[in-house]
């Protein structure tokens, strides 16, 4: 490792050494976990039994000084190695005994004390205190002849610390068997997710044909299943996409053919009068449905990008629909149409660009529709469960049933002659700017009697 | 001769502008740029300025904030490509008197020109007259061949919006909110009201009527 002159070298040297693997920090997590709880396990174990165990092998112990003292009594000579039998360790507390001498007596001399000694020479049996989680063992002061003895159990017989082992042994073989046990497991864990991260990396180069195969229901299936339904509409979009723009492509080129040509014609002189204002007619209507197609195609491609949200104005929804039929007063006026308007005053909120487009869109088609002197009738009603419900109604030509379920896609025109003008995107346009908006769009439709729009919307509650 | 000035970076917008204006008989002149704009402006008197959003140097916005801090009467069309709400209440915001949004029709585009020097000769003049009737504006009178009316503020302020737009229809909610404020106690009866009380003092003037648009609101068009 290079200098670490401060805690900012500490810290860029352990994100060095981050762990970059999932694999490797579960292993070491949950292995740690594992050794964890056998530690707590050892300790609770350890304070909840010693005490027991403790004041057993007090019990024991006095039982065998009571028998060394009935053996003195009896004549035995008591000596260490008369008594070895027993399984004690018998040390005679006389005036040659030091720490140097003897390990027992260094073990324990310092919790020996004076009145302990007093007790035991006036002939009772002096026994310690056994404090749980102590591992010294207990002991035991016992007048034998004219000596204080010193008896304690002899290590090998030390209970408590053959359950330590005992303790410590199993401890560890847990752990290591856990541990196999665990990093087998994440192996099969990681499995998975090691295949769903290839397959991503496929999908985020480009290829969107990937499928993944599971049997499983849990957490790791439904990612599958949910990475899987990702990648087929992944696909179809490209497909949408791929056919979106050559339909652009096409709605583009052939006005630009016409323009281009009969431009082109006109420049030749040698023109009939008729002639000249019949091409010049074509330049300036192709243009118009260039200029149209643009515009909406900027719109579309606005309200298919668009991932956040529209801001929202407060507005009267009624004197929004009332702007638009006055904005496209020209319109209505050159074919003498009659507007029956029939509006509540619905106080909304919404963004209020992209609303009054769906009923501009609309009112246009109605009025592109209807026939001189026709009446359209709009409506305006709050429902009692909050929702408004906007009707747009002409008496004009209709839709052919057959049309019915193509109208609002893209680029579709019922009667290419009649909407010459128009790009075919109008009502795709008005019907996401519907979706976007969380509301729903339905029509009737009677070929040659006319037809209605109907537009639900949300009131949401206003602030 | 009514001298128009054409602002706009683009060379063939500016000739087409130019070229069709000349031929409606007004003198026209160029600019590139806000900044050239604001050199000949300061060499010449306008009647009305036309201008383009987006240009180099000094763009339409600006241009128009810096003409209304030296001249607020003069009219302004501004005839832009940028046509989202907001880029139009920005140009409102901002002075401009009217907004067009490319590609345009020039007849339309005349149509409008004709009714801004109509208001601004207006303002200018102080007052709208129609046949017979003279309509002043600082003194609220109305004169006629056989009475002189002098009218409440409000009225006053609802024929005067109704006539200075002649042939617009208002809904009664825009006429709510430009005469009475946004904030005022008025609702659409009141509206209706002064409008009866209008049509009662005029109605036997042929000049003009105020006409009701069902459903919509209210337009005033002038028979003469």
């Amino acid at each position: 490792m290079k200098d670490i002159k401060n805690i900012k070298d500490i810290k860029n040297c352990l994100k060095n050494y981050r762990l970059k693997s999932l694999y490797v920090k579960w292993v070491i997590v949950f292995t740690g976990l594992i050794i964890l709880a056998q530690i707590i396990t050892m300790g609770i174990t350890f304070l909840i039994s010693t005490q027991d165990i403790g004041l057993q092998q007090n019990e024991r112990l006095l039982k065998k000084v009571e028998f060394i003292k009935e053996l003195h009594s009896k004549g035995f000579e008591v000596t260490t190695e008369t008594i070895a039998n027993i399984d004690v360790n018998l040390t005679f507390l006389d005036k040659d005994i030091n720490e140097e001498t003897n390990e027992e007596y260094s073990q324990y001399k310092d919790v020996i004390s004076l009145s302990m000694l007093q007790k035991a020479q006036d002939g009772d049996i002096v026994s310690s205190y056994v404090e749980p989680g102590n591992f010294r063992s207990p002991f035991y002061l016992v007048l034998i002849g004219d000596k204080i003895a010193l008896v304690t159990p002899k290590l090998e017989g030390n209970v408590i610390l053959i359950f330590i082992k005992i303790l410590r042994t199993s401890i560890s073989i847990g752990s290591v068997i856990g541990s196999v046990f665990i990093v087998l497991a994440l192996i099969v864990f990681i499995k998975p997710i090691k295949t769903v991260t290839a397959a991503t990396r496929e999908v985020a180069k480009g290829n969107f044909n990937v499928k993944l195969k599971t049997n499983s229901v849990n957490e790791i299936g439904q990612l599958i299943e949910n990475f899987n339904t990702m990648t087929s509409e992944l696909q179809k979009n490209e497909y949408l996409k791929k056919d979106f723009v050559s339909s652009v492509s096409h709605e583009f080129k052939t006005p630009i053919t016409s323009i281009e040509g009969f431009a082109k014609l006109i420049k030749n002189r040698e023109l009939t009068e008729e002639q000249f204002e019949e091409y010049t007619e074509i330049i300036i209507k192709e243009t118009k449905r260039l200029s149209n197609l643009s515009s909406n195609l900027l719109k579309l491609s606005f309200l298919d990008s668009t991932g956040i949200e529209p801001t929202k104005s407060q507005f009267y929804l009624d004197e929004q629909i009332r702007n638009v039929i006055l904005l496209l007063e020209n319109q209505w006026e050159e074919k003498d149409i009659e507007f029956d308007i029939d509006m509540e005053e619905v106080l909304f909120e919404a963004n209020e660009e992209l609303l009054s487009q769906v009923w501009i869109n609309l009112i246009q088609n109605a009025i592109k529709f209807s026939d001189k002197k026709g009446i359209i009738k709009i409506k305006l009603i709050k429902n009692l469960d909050n929702t408004i419900l906007v009707t747009i109604q002409d008496e004009g030509i209709g839709i052919p049933s057959i049309h019915f379920d193509n109208i609002f896609d893209r680029f579709y025109k019922v009667d290419k002659s009649r909407s010459k003008e128009g790009s075919g995107l109008g009502l795709s346009i008005v019907k996401r700017i519907v979706e976007i908006s969380k509301g729903e769009i339905y029509f009737e439709s009677d070929f040659k009697k006319g037809t209605v729009f109907y537009v639900k919307l949300n009131k949401t509650k206003l602030k | 001769m009514v001298k128009i000035l054409v602002v706009d970076d683009d060379n063939n917008i500016r000739k087409l502008i130019s070229i069709f204006l000349e031929k409606s008989g007004y003198k026209t002149f160029c600019a590139e740029d806000g900044e050239e704009a604001l050199d000949i402006m300061d060499k010449q008197q306008f009647d009305i300025v036309i201008c383009d959003i987006m240009m180099p140097k000094l763009d339409g916005y600006e241009l128009v904030s810096d003409i209304r801090s030296i001249d607020q009467k003069i009219p302004i069309l501004m005839i832009t490509a940028k046509d989202t709400f907001e880029d139009k209440r920005k140009g409102f915001l901002l002075g401009t008197d009217d907004y067009m949004t490319k590609p345009i029709d020039l007849e339309e585009m005349n149509l409008r020109i004709l009714a801004l020097l109509r208001r601004a000769k207006i303002s200018i003049d102080k007052k709208i007259e129609l046949g017979n009737i003279c309509i002043d504006l600082e003194s609220r009178l109305v004169v006629t061949e056989s009475e002189t009316i002098e009218l409440p503020k409000k009225e006053f302020e609802l024929l005067f919006k109704l006539l200075n737009y002649p042939k617009k229809i208002f809904t009664r909610r825009q006429l709510m909110d430009d005469i009475w404020g946004m904030d005022s106690e008025a609702d659409e009866r009141t509206v209706d009201v002064h409008v009866k009380r209008l049509r009662e003092k005029f109605d036997k003037y042929e000049e003009f009527e105020i006409i009701t648009v069902r459903g919509l609101g209210y337009k005033a068009v002038k028979k003469i």
